[in-house]
């Protein structure tokens, strides 16, 4: 080990990191140092450890320093902190010359100081210059002196030679030379270590073997274990680290243990039996406490001071662990095995000095903890913290006692000098320590100083105890806390202040039936109330003492099991009532107790007290609980619409009024905004039905209604708190205007009978009130009870609009005055009424029709409006048997309507009416085969198909760029108008076969009335009657016409040829193409049964 | 200098093996309580008082961690300078386990215990010390070093068949402070000087 002057200069400052000598060119190395020392740490390395250790990560780093030979180790040393595990030689030779006449000389002179120490970690570096190699013209081959180095010096231990290329340059190759470089570095360091340690560790081993010489030194033991606790500390091992000291506890402990039990006399252990002169506890704000250390190392240490370094140590490893909380425990454990060790070891110590070492330590731990983390936010560490806290005040009331700081007369002479002798084991001569202000050998000294200062710190340390175990739950440990402090207080000649904390020591004892802690308690109580001048005689027991007892209440969320009661027990309560002066006649008495409640609440009866001059008589608790219930309401206004509520109907809301704690006064009132298309329904005086919750009956009363414009309101006469206020308002809401939806399936979907949801329309009621500044907002959902369709009809060149209504809602309407109105200017097209001129029923879920036919052409879209009256079927005429089965379009006459005036609402639907005029017809038949005057299964038959134009050219189509155009060359050379179409006969319902081109391309002339006929052959599969195959068209567009979609007459062929685009088809819209024959149906016979049947007969 | 207060305050010549034992029942008040020397008495209660703050602590520890109670033992919980307290909680079956066949206490002198291997007497999870919830305190004197967790086990297992055999007896009621001599010897012979 080297000499103690150095070495704690090292040990200090704990920057330390593991040497690195480096010999060779400095300058070379001095530019390179930076980027290596910051470069070391970048990477983690695996460690693989000796003795079946887990491997571990770690990332190295490393102190270079020059070489010197004075800092190879001597013979037979110890040290590791000091210890160069890496010896690295720097040299940038680049010429053979050179290298023969120096760098070489310089290189066996090192290795050979080297050798001389038994070193055998060495790396020699080459550092190649590019640049430098340039400027010489004579240039060697580039490997040459890195082979010369590698024949010279390293006898088979390649690696121990490391090119680096350009290290100042920023180039991929530097780089990776670089990382080459580093990673050696590494490896080697690691194995030094490994090697190093691992002769350290045998060493040490072979040393605690020895342990039974007599000769054997505890304290040089401890310094070579500690030694390598550093080393592991330096690595960032702190895990090693702490198990180097935790060794280091457990033989110790173990030798004081078998040295009480005499069963081991060891003479080392003796020179811990000295008389201990200083007790200032543990000092744990350092990481090394080097006034100890050095003690120990000298083997003058004490107990406590061998203690005191070892839990230091054990504490700064723990903290950089993340432990705190261990730290707490092990302070625990230490403190009591200390002070168990003292009488052990029968250390003469005098009176109180261990009570001011536990006492400095705990507040020390605590601090020391404290400012690494939030102690209050940790539980797991607060049940700690609370034993640390509870035995620094047990031991400060020891204190207290023993200097005579607890009475209230003050110390006498005797215990002025104990003060005095204890005051002396506390100086202290470090600086540091003494400028911390609160550095707990400070504060106890000022503690001790005075009877106030004393008791300032003693009632300080015991409600925080208190309080820390109140946290943790610790009732009983608190309540014993409490009887110390009561105790103290009874000393000070406080009274007062000490019977609050036995009457709860007491209430606690006896809720758990301790009967001796119940009846020393009392004595004590009793002691105190006679101090304090109590009437009763000190021979009373407590339960006298109570002088309010009555009839106790109590809330129930603030009780707390007393678990068995045995013996009825003064409850703790909050509340009480008590009527006095009460005449008790024979038989039954009924008492009234009025209490004035002011916090709502459950409220239980818990204990009947009776007092009769000065008897008491106490029940137990009182079985079945009676309990009653305080509650306070605020006034609360509630709209009842229901989730149905309809629009285009009269509506009834329920508004709900509970006045809670506010009366009303006469004229107070609502005041509601109503929206616009929100009508009111209601004259001025609508009756309002109040009830109370004591069930008395209570008249209803009458609400008068003022309605200005969207500003309803209502004014209540006087009622009084708690009431129900409840009334109706009746209102009706205008159904929107509806339109189309959005896509098209919805018109299919309603007719397929699937229930849809109709609209919601939503008005926001505001409504002001006198309680509050806040407006109540109520949403009300009103549905619209209809959902209207349009869909507009083909039958050759007519046209019709047909609307259906569906009725959403699960009542019954009565529809009326249909009507279909279209503003077109200038035209002479009419619509001409298809319905009847009677009401329409539409029961609810059904669907009822309008239909109109368009009397000449609408050219374009034009917005049309459907509007129809609707009113509520009334109940009779739903269960009329014709309403009920007749189905959705049933007809009524007007005579069948109630007598009142039925109250009529309008539905309006708007929407963009289409017509397109009729383009083609298409006409279907199925011919039987020749000869035969019905179609017959397994027999083709020829389908006849007719496509004929109905109307010329259509100006708007061409206009509107409708490619149905197209010049086609007929036979015979005359060049006609025709629009090219693309028929196809598909059967989807495999019904028969289509046989032959089932499509092709039809050229049509652009001429009313023309006509191309098909014919094709069909096979049926089935017989019966079968619909026949469809007919589809499609537009076709050539080349020219997708190209171009306005297509134009009259362009020449020529032009086509050079358009690249392929031909498409185009849907024609619905209303171009009406099928004739659509759900005609033709009879197929089933095929006659001609086949054979071969009997054979054996 | 010194008025020297020696180890000798530490009996080493008086040491037993418990200084006091204590018996404590499911609503926390006691069954029973021993200690020697007897003059120490009020402290003693304090003491194992305050343990039962710990013991609560420990259990609902374990009634979170585990659903089952196997270790009853609920190690030193409670160490002072001068004592260090043991606890035992003799828990009900535990929950996933069918309760147990009701005893017929009045059978005879612990003849339904005896077919109990003595083994399971301390673990105790079959309850036939029935949904009592029972716990047993004993106290160490901390000078006492030399002792070993097995040795507590074993007093402990001792302790419980004791407790057994005080509830088989019929003129016993349960709840009431345990007046047995036998069991008073058997807890005296566990405070003996060793």
């Amino acid at each position: 080990m080297s000499t103690g002057a150095e070495e704690r200069q090292l040990v200090y400052t704990m920057e330390n990191k593991p040497i690195v000598t480096c010999a060779g060119d400095s300058s070379l190395f001095s530019s390179l140092q930076p980027t290596l020392v910051q470069q070391l740490p970048k990477e983690s390395v695996e460690w693989r450890r000796s003795y079946g250790r887990p491997p571990k990560m770690i990332n190295l780093e490393a102190n270079f320093i020059s070489f010197k030979e004075e800092l190879l180790p001597k013979e037979g040393s110890k040290a590791l902190l000091t210890f160069p595990f890496l010896h690295i030689f720097w040299t940038d030779c680049y010429d053979s010359e050179m290298y023969k006449t120096s760098t070489k000389e310089e290189i066996s002179r090192w290795q050979n100081a080297l050798r001389g120490r038994g070193s055998s970690d060495w790396l020699i570096v080459l550092v190649e210059v590019e640049s430098r190699r340039k400027s010489k013209p004579i240039v060697l081959p580039r490997m040459a002196i890195v082979d010369k180095i590698r024949n010279d010096f390293c006898n088979k231990q390649n690696d121990r030679v490391v090119v680096l290329n350009d290290p100042l340059r920023e180039s991929a190759r530097a780089q990776e030379s670089w990382q080459a470089f580093l990673s050696r570095l590494r490896l080697l360091l690691l194995a030094s270590f490994t090697r190093n340690l691992g002769h350290f560790e045998d060493d040490m081993r072979a040393l605690r073997e020895r342990r039974t010489n007599p000769n054997w030194s505890f304290a040089h033991y401890f310094m070579v274990q500690e030694e390598l606790a550093f080393v592991f500390e330096m690595l960032k091992q702190y895990e090693d680290a702490l198990v180097q000291y935790d060794e280091l506890d457990a033989l110790f402990t173990q030798y004081i243990v078998n040295h009480g039990a005499g069963a081991d006399p060891t003479e080392w252990v003796s020179s811990f039996c000295h008389p201990v002169c200083h007790w200032t506890g543990l000092a744990l704000w350092r990481p090394i406490d080097m006034v100890r250390r050095e003690l120990v190392q000298n083997g003058c240490a004490s107990l406590l001071d061998l203690r005191s370094y070892l839990f230091s140590r054990q504490c700064t490893l723990l903290l950089f662990l993340q432990r705190p909380w261990e730290v707490a425990q092990r302070a625990l454990e230490l403190l009591h095995n200390s002070v168990q060790e003292l009488h052990l070891l029968e250390i003469p110590l005098p009176l109180g000095a261990v009570d001011c070492w536990v006492y400095i330590s705990c507040l020390e731990v605590l601090q020391r903890i404290e400012s690494f983390c939030d102690t209050n936010q940790n539980d797991m560490f607060a049940v700690y913290a609370a034993g640390l806290r509870a035995y620094a005040r047990e031991k400060l009331h020891g204190l207290g006692n023993l200097c005579g700081l607890m009475s209230c007369k003050g110390p006498t002479s005797e215990e002025l000098n104990r003060t005095v002798d204890l005051l002396a084991g506390l100086s202290n001569n470090d600086t540091e320590m003494v400028n911390n202000l609160n550095n707990p050998s400070k504060r106890l000294r000022e503690a001790l100083s005075s009877t106030e200062a004393f008791e300032k710190h003693y009632l300080e340390l015991s409600e925080v105890a208190m309080g820390t175990y109140k946290h943790i739950g610790r009732l009983r440990s608190a309540r014993l806390i409490g009887k110390e402090l009561a105790d103290f207080h009874m000393r000070k000649c406080e009274p007062r202040k000490a019977e609050g904390y036995l009457l709860d020591a007491l209430k606690t004892y006896r809720a758990e039936g301790w009967s001796l802690l119940v009846s020393h308690t009392r004595r004590q109580l009793a002691a105190c109330q006679s101090q304090l001048g109590n009437p009763d005689s000190p021979l009373t027991t407590s339960g006298v003492t109570y002088r309010n007892a009555h009839l106790f209440l109590r809330r129930q969320d603030s009780s707390s099991s007393p678990g068995r009661t045995r013996e009825p027990v003064l409850e703790d309560t909050t509340r009480t009532s008590a009527v006095c002066n009460v005449l008790l006649r024979p038989g039954n008495n009924t008492v009234s107790l009025p209490t004035l409640v002011r916090e709502p609440g459950l409220f239980t009866l818990r204990q009947l007290c009776l007092q009769i001059g000065p008897l008491q008589l106490l029940s137990l608790r009182l079985q079945p609980v009676p309990q009653y219930t305080v509650y306070s309401q605020e006034p609360q206004l509630d709209v009842i619409s229901g989730d149905d509520l309809l629009a285009g109907v009269p509506q009834e809301l329920q508004v709900q009024l509970l006045t809670g704690h506010r009366a009303l006064q006469e004229g107070e009132g609502l005041h509601l905004s109503l929206p616009e298309s929100l009508l009111l329904l209601d004259s001025v005086k609508i009756p309002a039905h109040v009830e109370s919750d004591s069930n008395d009956d209570i008249p209803d009363i009458e609400l008068s209604l003022e309605l200005s414009p969207r500003l309803l309101r209502v004014r209540f006469p006087a009622i009084s708190g708690y009431r129900s206020v409840r009334f109706s308002l009746h209102v009706l809401c205008q159904p929107p205007t509806a339109t189309p939806p959005a896509d098209d399936l919805d018109y299919h979907s309603i007719q397929d009978g699937i229930e849809l949801k109709g609209l919601v329309v939503e008005h926001r009621v505001s409504i002001d009130s006198p309680w509050s500044i806040y407006s109540t907002l109520v949403t009300l959902a009103f549905h619209v009870p209809f959902r209207v369709q349009h869909t507009v009809l083909t039958a050759g060149h007519r046209k019709f609009v047909q609307v259906c209504v569906r009725n959403t809602c699960s009542l019954h309407f009565i529809l009326s005055r249909p009507s279909l109105g279209f503003s077109m200017e200038g035209e002479d097209t009419t619509l001409e009424s298809l319905n009847p001129a009677t009401t329409t029923c539409v029961c609810a879920g059904k669907n009822a029709w309008f239909l109109w036919e368009i009397n000449g052409q609408v050219p374009s879209p034009v917005p049309c409006c459907f509007t129809v009256a609707f009113q509520l079927g009334s109940t009779t005429e739903q269960k009329r048997p014709g309403t009920a089965k007749g189905g959705p379009n049933e007809q009524m006459s007007d005579d069948g309507e109630e007598e009142k005036p039925p109250r009529h609402c309008l539905f309006n639907y708007d929407f963009m009416l289409v017509q397109l005029a009729t383009l083609y017809s298409v006409q279907a038949a199925v011919m039987p085969p020749l000869g035969q005057e019905m179609c017959q299964m397994g027999l083709l038959c020829s389908l006849e198909v007719s496509i004929t134009r109905l109307c010329k050219d259509d100006p708007r189509q061409e206009g509107s760029g409708s490619p149905t155009s197209d010049c086609g060359e007929i036979p015979g050379g005359a060049t006609v108008q025709c629009s090219q179409l693309l028929y196809k006969v598909v059967d989807n319902s495999s019904n028969w076969a289509v046989c032959g081109r089932s499509s092709g391309l039809v050229a049509m002339p652009l001429t009313e009335r023309a006509t191309h006929k098909l014919h094709l052959e069909v096979l049926p599969l089935f017989a019966g009657y079968l619909p026949l195959p469809d007919v589809h068209l499609s537009k076709y567009l050539s080349e020219s016409e997708t190209d171009e979609p306005c297509g134009e007459s009259g362009r020449t062929p020529g032009v086509e040829s050079f358009s690249t685009t392929t031909p498409r088809l185009s849907q024609f819209d619905p209303g171009e193409v009406y099928n004739v024959s659509r759900a005609t149906q033709v009879l197929v016979l089933p095929s006659p049964d001609t086949s054979l049947v071969d009997i054979t007969v054996p | 200098m010194f008025n020297v207060a020696t180890g000798g305050r530490r009996r080493r010549a008086f040491c037993t093996m418990a200084v006091c034992v204590a018996v404590i029942t499911k609503e926390n008040y006691p069954l029973y309580i021993s200690n020697v020397p007897a003059a120490n008495e009020l402290k003693f209660h304090y003491t194992v008082h305050t343990s039962l703050d710990v013991v609560e602590e420990k259990l609902s520890a374990v009634g979170k961690t585990t659903s089952d109670l196997r270790e009853l033992y609920l190690g030193l919980l409670y160490p002072t300078e001068d004592y260090k307290v043991y606890p035992l909680m003799c828990e009900t079956h535990p929950p996933s386990t069918p309760p147990p066949p009701p005893i017929p206490i009045f059978v005879g002198d612990g003849m339904v215990f005896r077919s109990c291997p003595r083994a399971h007497a301390f673990e105790s999870r079959y309850g036939y010390v029935a949904n009592t919830k029972v716990k047993f305190v004993i106290v160490i004197d901390s000078s006492n070093t030399s002792f070993r967790d097995n040795e507590i086990r074993s007093m402990f297992r001792k302790l419980h068949t004791a407790y057994t055999d005080v509830m088989c007896n019929p003129f016993y009621t349960p709840g009431d402070p345990i007046q047995s001599k036998t069991f008073d010897d058997v807890i005296s012979s566990m405070m003996q000087v060793c």
